[in-house]
């Protein structure tokens, strides 16, 4: 094997590494939440040269928020806008009412800082700790996607785990894992816009 | 011949006028539509907060020490509660211990996680004396009893910290210059709503702002109230509470009648029997805080305001307003409150801009004003308690 091939090989397992574990040095993950409904916004997880800023992967989702379009209300508000820390990410997060895979974002004041303080929310689905499905009843479980009125929250941000197989929340925690892959408590600069 | 009938032709045209007086003076003539709103320069309407100036409560506004706000708090619980007796008034401050520019990411200003932010600190002030006094750091939300107790909630910490819960305990004041007595047991992110009587409604708060209420029976007695829910009004006698479900949390959400006593379920008016007028669809949501006045509590919507009866242990829609600005993005109406005449409803609302204005409506005409609009920091909130019972 050349001198050439093997550093042509050697480049393409560090672009492979670089993709499959955290973000690299020139390599950002951030994702963006655009409100159109309470049920209907569309979430992306993006991969960003950070030399060039160009966006070099994208993955898109449906995705929900609160139940008004009022960002200064409690428990009822879709997200405020703006730009959030990412606080955390885990696989496994075991909440009282939040479950599974989960991204947890930073506080934010609605309405650019005149309002209420929005706190304590997530990116998250329905499903329980062990991100898999508990449906007793016949009527809305709280660790079981039973359809399109789950994307409703207090104020978080929902995807789907919904068939067919991987769902939204499993294929987004997958690009996470390959685009950057940290899990834990840390802090993920600037990584959620929301408009 | 001719008198007698003219006579009587009066007789019948005043009798029907007096009777259609008397119809809407009871309400019963209300009637739900859309409601036309209005401009006009008036000054805010009742007892308001707007800042410093507070107004509606003595013969002439007067300066608070501190600006009333309540960012951890929002519009869960009044800005400023008036004591049952009119002597004093608590309201909520919150000192920033740096600028904050909210639409960037807090990491952005070198903002860290534990960063201690900002600090809450209740007042009282004396309406006739104009003293005013800073209760501890890290307080507020705060009801009175009938008997002048005070009842609010105190962090663990003073400082509220990015990122970080604020943890607080409920406390109570025998009187306002009296010591406070811890009544929760164990600190969390608790509101106090108001008193039904000598029991205490509180909030709590979990992650996802989840709610549920609590009523505390003194120190350490606190049971349940209602899971995933949060309150509309409190009953003038205080036997019973009115509060929402979110569609988050259930797929058939509706207001329920709970008895303060033992948390049993008095009726309920599922939202998909809240149909708006403009549209023919159920309303998507029913939002407290709200106001209770006799028989009759009114609520924000999805699409405006409802106004409920109950009577008999037995809850009826009444009204549903629609109003047009609700539906907007930022356009729900906050905190409506009756008039003493039971047919005017004081809001307000958020504006774009960051600003907000008073809205008042005459529910048995349909039609409402909007005043002036002001900086949101300056937003015209009403002076009130939730508070019922003796």
């Amino acid at each position: 094997m050349s001198t050439r091939s093997c550093s042509v090989l050697l480049a393409a397992l560090i672009a492979m590494f670089a993709f499959a574990g955290e973000a690299s040095a020139t390599t950002n993950v951030f994702f963006a939440f655009h409100r159109y409904g309470n049920t209907n916004s569309y979430l992306t997880i993006n991969l960003q040269d950070t030399n060039s800023g160009a966006i070099i992967g994208q993955r898109g989702f449906r995705a929900g928020s609160g139940t008004s379009t009022d960002e200064c209300a409690l428990r009822q508000g879709w997200l405020p806008a703006g730009w959030y820390d990412l606080r955390g990410h885990f696989d496994y997060y075991n909440g009282s009412l939040i479950k599974g895979r989960v991204w947890q974002l930073s506080d934010k004041r609605c309405n650019g800082g005149s309002g209420q303080l929005r706190s304590e929310l997530f990116i998250h689905s329905e499903e329980t700790s062990d991100e898999g499905q508990y449906c007793p009843t016949a009527y809305d479980d709280p660790f079981c996607w039973e359809g399109d009125s789950d994307y409703y929250s207090l104020g978080c941000i929902k995807v789907a785990h919904a068939q067919p197989y991987p769902s939204d929340v499993g294929r987004l925690d997958a690009t996470w894992d390959s685009w950057d892959g940290r899990h834990g408590y840390f802090t993920g600069y600037s990584a959620v816009f929301v408009s | 011949m001719k008198r007698i009938a003219l006579l009587g032709s009066a007789l019948l045209v005043s009798a029907a006028v007096l009777s259609i007086h008397l119809v809407t003076a009871g309400g019963t003539g209300a009637r739900s539509g859309r409601v036309a709103v209005a401009q006009t320069r008036a000054a805010p309407v009742g007892a308001t907060v707007r800042g410093r100036v507070l107004s509606g409560l003595g013969k002439s506004p007067a300066k608070l020490e501190l600006a009333a706000s309540a960012p951890l708090a929002g519009s869960l619980v009044p800005v400023a509660v008036p004591s049952p007796d009119g002597v004093y008034v608590a309201y909520n401050t919150w000192r920033w211990r740096r600028d904050v520019d909210w639409y960037q990411s807090l990491s952005s200003q070198g903002i860290q996680t534990g960063d201690a932010l900002g600090t809450p600190v209740l007042h009282v002030r004396s309406l006739g004396r104009g003293k005013d006094v800073a209760l501890e750091p890290g307080t507020f939300s705060a009801a009175w009893r009938k008997d002048g107790a005070l009842a609010y909630v105190r962090g663990e910490q003073p400082d509220y910290r990015a990122n970080t819960p604020f943890l607080r305990q409920v406390v109570v004041r025998s009187a306002p210059d009296t010591a406070p007595a811890v009544w929760s047991s164990s600190p969390a992110e608790y509101h106090v709503l108001g008193w039904a009587g000598q029991a205490l409604i509180v909030a709590q708060q979990f992650e996802g702002e989840s709610i549920s209420l609590l009523v505390f029976d003194g120190p350490g007695s606190a049971r349940p109230l209602a899971q995933n829910a949060s309150l509309v009004a409190i009953s003038p006698d205080g036997s019973s509470a009115l509060v929402d479900e979110s569609p988050a949390d259930t797929d058939a959400p509706a207001l329920r009648l709970v008895s303060v006593t033992d948390a049993t379920e008095l009726a309920r008016a599922p939202f998909s029997t809240i149909v708006d007028p403009a549209t023919s669809t159920p309303v998507a949501w029913v939002s407290g805080p709200g106001d209770w006045l006799d028989d009759r509590v009114v609520a924000s919507t999805s699409t405006g305001l409802v106004v409920l009866r109950v009577a008999g242990g037995r809850l009826s829609i009444e009204q549903v307003l629609h109003v047009d600005s609700a539906t907007r993005p930022n356009g729900r109406l906050w905190e409506p409150r009756f008039a003493d005449d039971g047919r005017t409803i004081v809001t307000w609302t958020d504006l774009p801009g960051a600003q907000a204005a008073q809205i008042v409506c005459d529910r048995f005409a349909l039609t409402c004003t909007q005043g002036a609009a002001v900086p949101s920091a300056n937003a015209p909130r009403p002076v009130y308690d939730e508070s019922g019972g003796n």
